[in-house]
Parts: structure tokens; sequence; C-alpha cells
């Protein structure tokens, strides 16, 4: 399972890498396209170029998919690192998945709801989970979640959610 | 207006631009605030307002304000107004844009001011008493975690709803509203480190 892990993650932050420079081009794709609008210059090329590249963003977004929450906590751990907004602590964590609405926070959530119905504390809870608790340390938390088939059924469900032929992750989660 | 070219791209691509019309674009330059580094920064977007409108010049001298409006003109910025207690003539505002124009010419890259963007929100669940403490513990909190903007609601130990808004040189506190929701944020090079626990700690001391 740990194999699993990192070989999951390792794939994830490999498209993370990937999705950066993508938004770099896309960046670089919507300067020259605004520019060519503004001085009334031919666009058909550059729109193209720009929606191409919107479309392939677009598309690796879908892919990245975190398939326990594990995984998805300990790419959010590595994958951060070396922003300007690291996500090392529970702290870190917890402001990461607290924004209303944002799939982070469904995912936090759902995690915290069913570590409770397992008698658990959740990953919300600071006397358990210190602010300044390393995040690496804090995905052992979550090893009775993995382990259960009944969570990662539904976490699967949630995670792997299309729509209308769309992919739509936690979509189908409605906030308790 | 702070990275107003990157807004404008944005307005350009969502084809807004063909349904509204730009009117004036306005650079307003916190007097108080505003340093050298800071107008080098902010050159690009200072230049492609229309207007730049300086206000707070009451907290500074008449020397640094002089010299304030020298550096503009240094940088290239043409168009600059003062705001006297937050009241300014607005005529300017009658004058057409030429923000589209700057950016159809701009040919290096926007400046990508969010990179170094480092934030908190504290949920403060302890009361800060007296509220001068925290007035008091601002220019520490700006060495410790490298904050320049502070911004939120606390409750001293009465109860009392308390609101702060900080900048490098300014803190002010003013009666809050009793419905506000206690927490405040912090914007800073190092403010994620920055707890409830550590705020306590250095409030405390203060």
């Amino acid at each position: 399972m740990v194999h699993d892990t990192r070989v999951a993650v390792d794939g994830l932050l490999a498209q993370c890498a990937e999705y950066k420079e993508l938004s770099a081009r896309l960046e670089h794709a919507g300067r020259l396209l605004a520019r060519a609008k503004l001085r009334r210059e031919p666009t058909d090329e550059l729109s193209r170029s720009y929606q191409h590249l919107q479309n392939e963003l677009g598309q690796l977004a879908d892919d990245m998919t975190f398939a326990s929450p594990i995984i998805w906590m300990t790419y959010k751990y590595e994958a951060y690192q070396k922003e300007a907004q690291p996500i090392q602590t529970m702290a870190d964590f917890r402001l990461h998945c607290s924004k209303p609405g944002y799939i982070c926070t469904k995912r936090f959530l759902f995690v915290n709801s069913q570590l409770q119905k397992q008698g658990l504390p959740p990953l919300s809870d600071k006397a358990t989970y210190a602010d300044s608790l390393d995040l690496g340390q804090a995905s052992e938390a979550l090893l009775p979640l993995r382990m259960d088939p009944g969570f990662m059924k539904m976490w699967a469900t949630y995670e792997f959610f299309r729509t209308g032929g769309k992919v739509a992750k936690w979509q189908n989660y409605l906030e308790q | 207006m702070a990275n107003s070219l990157v807004l404008i791209q944005k307005l350009v691509l969502g084809d807004v631009l063909d349904r509204y019309q730009l009117a004036h674009a306005v650079f307003v330059l916190d007097g108080a605030e505003a340093d050298q580094p800071q107008l080098e920064e902010y050159a690009d977007e200072l230049r492609a307002a229309n207007t730049v409108l300086v206000s707070k010049l009451d907290l500074i001298s008449a020397e640094t304000a002089s010299a304030l409006q020298d550096a503009l003109i240094d940088i290239g910025v043409k168009n600059v107004l003062r705001v006297d207690n937050g009241v300014a003539e607005r005529d300017f505002l009658s004058e057409s844009s030429r923000i589209l124009e700057f950016v159809a010419d701009y040919a290096s890259e926007f400046r990508a001011h969010q990179d170094n963007v480092n934030y908190t929100v504290i949920e403060i669940e302890k009361p800060i008493s007296p509220p001068a403490q925290l007035e008091q513990s601002w220019p520490q909190l700006q060495d410790e975690f490298g904050l320049h903007r502070l911004k939120g609601d606390f409750q001293d130990d009465s109860s009392q709803v308390w609101h702060v808004e900080a900048t490098p040189s300014q803190i002010r506190l003013i009666e809050g509203r009793p419905d506000a929701r206690m927490r405040i944020v912090a914007i800073g090079s190092k403010a994620r480190l920055l707890t409830l626990e550590r705020l306590m700690e250095v409030v405390g001391g203060a």
C-alpha cells in the first residue's frame, strides 16, 4: 500500500509540473491574443492556439485525481513545498481546506465525518492534531479509513464522479 | 487597482470590452505607505493609469509628499491628483481612458505580483485584552512574520468587538460589529507561521 501511494503521488507530481508548464504557455498565449485583439489584428490562429492550451489544461486538471485520502494529503504536502504558500503543517492544511465550496474543503469535511463515525478524532481537532504538527506525520491518521472498503467505495464515488460525460469531481457531495 | 494590466488582459480575452466601455483608469496610491521600491514595482500600472490619486498625504510631512510627487514624475507618471481627507475633484473622470492603448503597446511580461503571497486566517477563539496590546505588538509581528497586512475582528475581555486594520506604517483599531466573525487575516512573507498560539504569545508579551 505504501508503494502504491508513492507511485500515485509521483505520478501526480509529474502532472503538477506539466500543469505549471502548460499554465505558463497559456498565460503567454493569452498575452499575444489580447494584444492582437486590442490592435485589431487577425486572431484566428492565436485563438486556436489559446483554446487548444485551455483544453489541454482542463483535461490535465480532470485527470489529476486522488485514489485515496492518503494520496491526497501526501500530494498536497509534497507538491506545495516550494510554493509561496506551502502546506507543511496541520494549520496549513486546515487553511487550504477552509474555502467554502472548494473541492478540498469537501474532501476534508468528508474525511472528518468518516473519522468521527469510526470513533476517531477529526482532522479539525486541534487537541489531537496541533497546528504545528507536520502534515507528513498526520497522514497516518487516515490509515483506518484507507483500510475500510466501505469508506474507499464512497471516496471513489465522489472523487471519480462524472455527469453528462464530463468529469465532475465531488459535485455530488453535499456538505452536511 | 493593483494588477491592472493583467485585469485588462482578462477583460479583453473574455470579450467583455466588446460590450462595455472602459471609461477611466485610476490608481489610488497610499501616500503614507508608498516608498521607492513600491513605486518601482508598480511603475507600469502607475504609468498605465489615466490618473494617480495620492491619498493620506495628511499623514506625512510636506517634504515627504513633495519627494513622492517628484519620484512619480521620475518614473513617468503624469496625471497625479491629491486626495485630501478622502475628497478629490471628479473632473478628471470625464477624460477617456488610454489604458487599452498602453496594454496594446506593452512589450514585456506583466508583473506577477502574487508570487510571494503568503497568508493565514486565524480564528480568534480567545479575547485579546486590552485591545491596544495588538497595536503595540504590530511592529514585532511585522519583524517576526514579515507581515504587511492585518485585518479582522476580535473580542476583548468584556466581549466588546474590535476591528483591526494594519499596514506597514499604520494600525487602526475601531469598534467592530457585534455580528462580525472573530478572525484575523494576516498577509506577509511568513504569515503562515502565525498561529493563534503564537499570536497570543506575542500579544501577551507586548
